[in-house]
């Protein structure tokens, strides 16, 4: 396959189902309505030569390169500006048009270096293609003018360079900023010939600016002024593969394009449902990881942790571990043995790691990082809808007018998303913002929260039970919708026990500091504002009351009739790239794949059948379970995939304690992460660049990652996937597994979850992507859920369910010892626990966390900016730097948890979600104070690292 | 370098429990019921039982059972009684000698 620039229509699609014939050059051609003469003419396979516009930009026509004429209009139109219209006539070619283009040709050569020869851009450049497009064959003017060919080169971005002089000053960089992305960091500076883009205030560079480096404007560029560094270091691409991003729940497809088995640049595939063509820079740049010096490639083991690392061959690992697994089990049991599957593997490799803990190891003590994470979604969904799902598709967004975003931060933690929603605000959409802190959407440009609910963390339910009173005793409610699609009885409780008098605003306002009028208003706003949207993330699900809380949240969607149609619904935004797929794939102890419980004698009987193996009926451990078992003695072993429980899991010192004592930690990952400093065993991954199978987005779409190099983990073409990894140990003990490729695992999957039946490779390879479920009811997928009826029960066919959620208070209380509260939360450039990012230049925007405090809590502490703190709790205590802001309220603070010397996970509480043991890693009860330096646990944590970490040389006989 | 193997933290709370046998179960247990409390006693006691059945693994169940009632609330403790009444978990894992029964 040969490399070629995806194709570009010059404007945007209208998406209008009418179609309009128009004649352009003599042939008659049918497109959709309100489309501009340009795209008309590119989907009929003629191109107009252009500059200024490209397909995800609306038409600027400041170029003019596009002119045309047509019948019956004066002068010469600008083919990008100019829509269609039924019957037109255009032509696209005479003699007078291909001089006017050659004229404006020649004036934007003039202004640019003609080194086209040893530009990166070469062959790769829209500039070159129009000048050869309207026959420029030489340049009148000379370079003597005002121009920008003396500006020097904007490096200042790890990831991409700016050139003035290479640029044509055809702003698409500015508008995919502003409008694409959101922005609006860029502008053109000056006038006239002197113009050019600048980034921020004068005098700023890239870096120094708002720039988030999402690379929008990176792809939008027709030249080489922007562009990514890679390609000049590499070269061109020669080759391109459709992927998806494995940093975060959007899934954002993109073109991984290759020279050889080098991966020159990731660019964002227009035709992605889920990015539309944009990106963030996680996935679009921070992908140095891969090739990263600390990535273990080799397998390795040793007899105990305080031992170095010996490195082995795949076998020698393998029957290690196996021997180690088989005689725990024999020695106690299988309910000693479990395995955590990772959310950032693909479906196929979660559903086989549970796989081999339920049929291999005999146990259902298999569990994911979804605990941690969004397992409250799970039961809180399935509870009143039927399903653990988002119901909406991310398009669903542009119809939404008001949208409720609460604990969740989408410009840091979402971003690609979080642009489509800023877009859809800019439009007009109302936005309430439910968090503690005020995140960036509050305020940003051409974007202001009508309502901010800054509320007290921990007091999710009271603020969604408050807003449920004034919604019902209001008289707000959609009763013909309740009525029609809910259980009215359960209603009635519900709305009886939210009516009560304890209930309102402004009784409540005591414990949530909102004040009751906000509250109030934004009830108001949500349940008669249109369309009205949900959107939240772990701000609501990891706390003691996560799974009440989003049951709260499908409690008043009901209500206000928000749920089945576009522009409303309950969405989950998930963290990591495929937490719907793990949890899909059966990862939690309970159930099986597609959420049937291992109860279920029927359900276990079709799995049993096709594994040949009696299946435990009994549910397993989940994570905190298993830790506090592996301390008591009855949990010896574990095989973690692509997880690091020791840094991402609150109560580090509990966590470590419980590895501490097992005898067989397996550790499957790229990197000697902190959890293998407990382990026995190392076995190498690969990453999402080097393997097939599919991910699940946070709106139920599945998307095929594709192999585009080799695993690096063994000798080329001797590398192994993780899902050849995780067969592998399965052989190692007995299990004779013989998959040959991913599709079979799939193939597996559908045959056994009703909710996947339609799905495999071959199909999502025809259809791009799908939203499960995928069966006879829906061929071709849902984009949105419930749209005839709530799917609760074993039949699906039950109707919605209010559940009465009482605010119970977290018993992590403040007091006069600790008394701040302590939040936590993630920023963009950095993603999870940092394995990955950190290894990335993306350290340039975040090189450690911050704790934020309110100025008055500052100032009683002495404590100013970049001051070295003490964060002490009941369970630990750290050190970090001070960042004083009003953005947090004043007895809150807040940090990050990307990088391993802080531990913010030292402090957090064991505290958990009553419903699913999911940590509550929102509200810890602390006390900040000045310090002098790193606490005794970050400087013997250093130490113990590094010895965890030693790898003997490479001499046999250790 | 011995001892790369750090120790516990010390919890300044010893008595919330940190391992299976004490009050962490307790704990647990407690905060279910709690949840349900506004449905009931009677609700509260069924839907507490219920979720232990569904959600805890068996050496949890068991370790509850056998714990002392008295040390719970009365929901939660009238829950353990109505699994205790249930027989509602499986005390031993089926014999599964998977190598020789896997698909292949
Ligand atoms: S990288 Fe993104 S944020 Fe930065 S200037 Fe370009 S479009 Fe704007
Ligand atoms: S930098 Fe590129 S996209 Fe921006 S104005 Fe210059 S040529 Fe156009
Ligand atoms: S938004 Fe998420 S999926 Fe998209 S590029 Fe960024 S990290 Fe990847
Ligand atoms: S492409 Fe139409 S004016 Fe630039």
């Amino acid at each position: 396959m040969g490399y070629e620039r995806q194709p570009d229509f010059g404007t945007p699609a209208t998406g209008s189902p009418d179609t309009v014939t128009l004649r352009i050059d003599g042939r008659d051609v049918t497109v959709p309505a309100g489309v501009s003469v340009m795209r008309a003419a590119a989907l009929a396979g003629s191109a107009i030569p252009r500059l200024c516009a490209t397909d995800n930009l609306s038409a600027f026509g400041s170029c003019r390169l596009c002119l045309v004429e047509v019948e019956g209009m004066k002068g010469t139109p600008a083919s990008c500006t100019t829509p269609v219209a039924e019957g037109m006539v255009v032509r696209t070619r005479t003699q007078r048009l291909e001089k006017l283009r050659r004229g404006v040709m020649e004036l934007y050569i003039s202004d640019h270096p003609l080194d086209c020869l040893t530009c990166s851009a070469n062959g790769d450049c829209e500039l070159q293609d129009q000048a050869a497009a309207v026959g420029l064959r030489d340049v009148r003017y000379g370079h003597a003018g005002e121009n920008h060919l003396g500006l020097s080169v904007d490096r200042s971005n790890p990831y991409f360079a700016f050139d003035p002089a290479k640029c044509v000053v055809c702003s698409r960089c500015v508008r995919a900023c502003d409008e694409v992305q959101g922005t609006f960091a860029l502008t053109i500076a000056g006038r006239g010939f002197a113009s050019t883009v600048s980034a921020g205030q004068a005098g700023d560079d890239f870096l120094g600016s708002e720039c988030v480096s999402c690379g929008a404007c990176v792809q939008a560029c027709p030249t080489a002024a922007l562009q990514e560094k890679t390609v000049e270091d590499i070269g061109k691409p020669e080759r391109a593969v459709v992927t998806t991003c494995a940093y975060c729940g959007v899934g954002c497809t993109f073109r991984a394009e290759m020279r050889g088995q080098q991966l020159v640049r990731m660019v964002p595939w227009k035709d992605g449902k889920a990015n539309r063509g944009h990106s963030c820079v996680k996935g679009r740049f921070a992908w140095g990881y891969a090739n990263h010096r600390d990535r273990i490639t080799s397998p390795m083991i040793r007899e105990a942790v305080d031992r170095p690392w010996r490195e082995v061959s795949w076998d020698e690992a393998l029957s290690f571990a196996a021997g180690r697994l088989k005689a725990i089990k024999a020695r106690y049991g299988a309910r000693a043995l479990g395995g955590i599957t990772s959310s950032r593997c693909t479906n196929e490799e979660t559903f086989l790691v549970q796989k081999l803990v339920r049929a291999g190891f005999g146990t259902n003590n298999v569990d994911t990082c979804a605990r941690v994470c969004h397992s409250p979604t799970g039961y809180g969904l399935k509870t009143t809808f039927g399903a653990s799902a988002g119901t909406q598709d991310f398009d669903s967004v542009m119809q939404a007018d008001v949208i409720i975003v609460m604990g969740a931060n989408p410009t840091d933690a979402h971003p690609v998303f979080a642009s489509r929603m800023k877009r859809r605000l800019r439009q007009g959409a109302r936005l309430i913002v439910i968090d503690p802190r005020r995140i960036d959407l509050v305020r940003s440009p051409h974007i202001e929260a009508a309502h901010h609910l800054a509320l007290q963390p921990g007091t999710n339910v009271a603020v969604l039970t408050a807003m449920a009173h004034v919604v019902v005793t209001e008289g707000l409610t959609d009763e013909d919708f309740i009525r029609e699609r809910c259980e009215w009885d359960a209603y009635q409780d519900w709305a009886g026990f939210v009516s009560d008098a304890r209930h309102s605003p402004e009784a409540l306002a005591a414990v949530t500091r909102v004040p009751a009028e906000t509250v109030r208003a934004a009830a108001r706003l949500y349940a008669t504002g249109g369309n009205s949207a949900i959107y939240y993330g772990l701000g609501v699900t990891e706390h003691s009351q996560g799974s009440s809380t989003v049951m709260a949240i499908a409690n008043l969607a009901m209500a206000t009739g928000n749920i089945g149609r576009a522009g409303v619904g309950v969405n989950p935004l998930r963290g990591q790239n495929n937490v719907q797929g793990s949890c899909d794939m059966g990862s939690f102890p309970h159930e099986l794949s597609g959420y049937r419980h291992i109860s279920d004698a029927s359900v276990r009987a079709l799995f049993e059948q096709d594994w040949g193996v009696a299946l435990d009926p009994e549910p397993g451990l989940r994570i905190p379970n298993m830790l506090d078992a592996a301390i008591d003695g009855s949990f010896r072993a574990i095989y973690i995939q692509g997880e690091d429980i020791l840094q991402s899991d609150p109560d580090t010192a509990h966590v470590a304690a419980g590895l501490a004592a097992m005898d067989c930690v397996i550790v499957h990952d790229l990197f000697l992460n902190e959890t293998a400093a407990y382990a026995h065993v190392f076995l190498p991954g690969s990453t999402f660049l080097e393997k097939d199978g599919t991910f699940t987005n946070a709106e139920r779409r599945i998307q095929l990652v594709r192999k585009v190099m080799e695993p690096a983990n063994g000798p080329d073409g001797q590398g192994l996937a993780d899902w050849q990894v995780t067969q592998a140990l399965a052989n190692a003990m007995g299990l004779g597994w013989n998959y040959t490729h991913p599709c079979e695992i799939m193939d597996e999957i559908a045959r056994l979850t009703p909710a996947f039946a339609g799905v495999s490779h071959a199909r999502l390879e025809e259809a791009g992507s799908l939203q499960w479920p995928v069966n006879d009811a829906c061929p071709a997928g849902l984009p949105i859920m419930h749209a005839e009826g709530f799917v609760r029960g074993p039949d699906g066919k039950g109707k919605g369910r209010f559940v009465v959620t009482d605010y119970v208070p977290t018993d992590e209380k403040t007091g006069p010892r600790y008394p701040l509260l302590l939040t936590t939360g993630r920023i963009l450039s950095q993603y999870n626990v940092g394995t990955q990012t950190r290894r990335t230049a993306n350290v340039v925007w975040h090189d450690e966390d911050l704790l934020e405090i309110h100025p008055s809590d500052a100032e009683n502490r002495g404590i100013r900016t970049g001051d070295r703190v003490r964060l002490a709790s009941r369970k630990g205590e750290t050190t970090l730097r001070a960042e004083i802001t009003d953005r947090v309220a004043p007895g809150v603070v807040y940090t990050t948890f990307h990088h391993p010397g802080t531990q913010a996970n030292v402090v957090t509480t064991e505290f958990s979600d009553w419903a699913t043991n999911c940590p509550e890693y929102k509200v810890t009860a602390v006390q900040v104070t000045l310090s002098n330096g790193p606490t005794q646990w970050q400087e013997d944590y250093a130490g113990r690292a590094a010895g965890a970490r030693r790898i003997a040389a490479a001499e046999p006989g250790e | 370098m011995p001892g790369v193997r750090p120790a516990p933290a010390a919890s300044p709370l010893p008595n919330r429990g940190n391992s299976m046998n004490s009050g962490r179960l307790r704990y647990m247990a407690d905060q279910i019921a709690r949840n349900f409390a506004a449905g009931g006693e009677a609700a509260a006691i069924a839907a507490t039982a219920e979720h232990i059945r569904l959600f805890w693994d068996p050496r949890m169940k068991a370790a509850i059972l056998a714990d002392d009632r008295n040390a719970l609330s009365p929901v939660a403790a009238a829950a353990v009684d109505r699994l205790a009444g249930q027989g509602a978990w499986h005390g031993s894992a089926p014999d599964s000698s998977c190598a020789s029964k896997a698909d292949g």
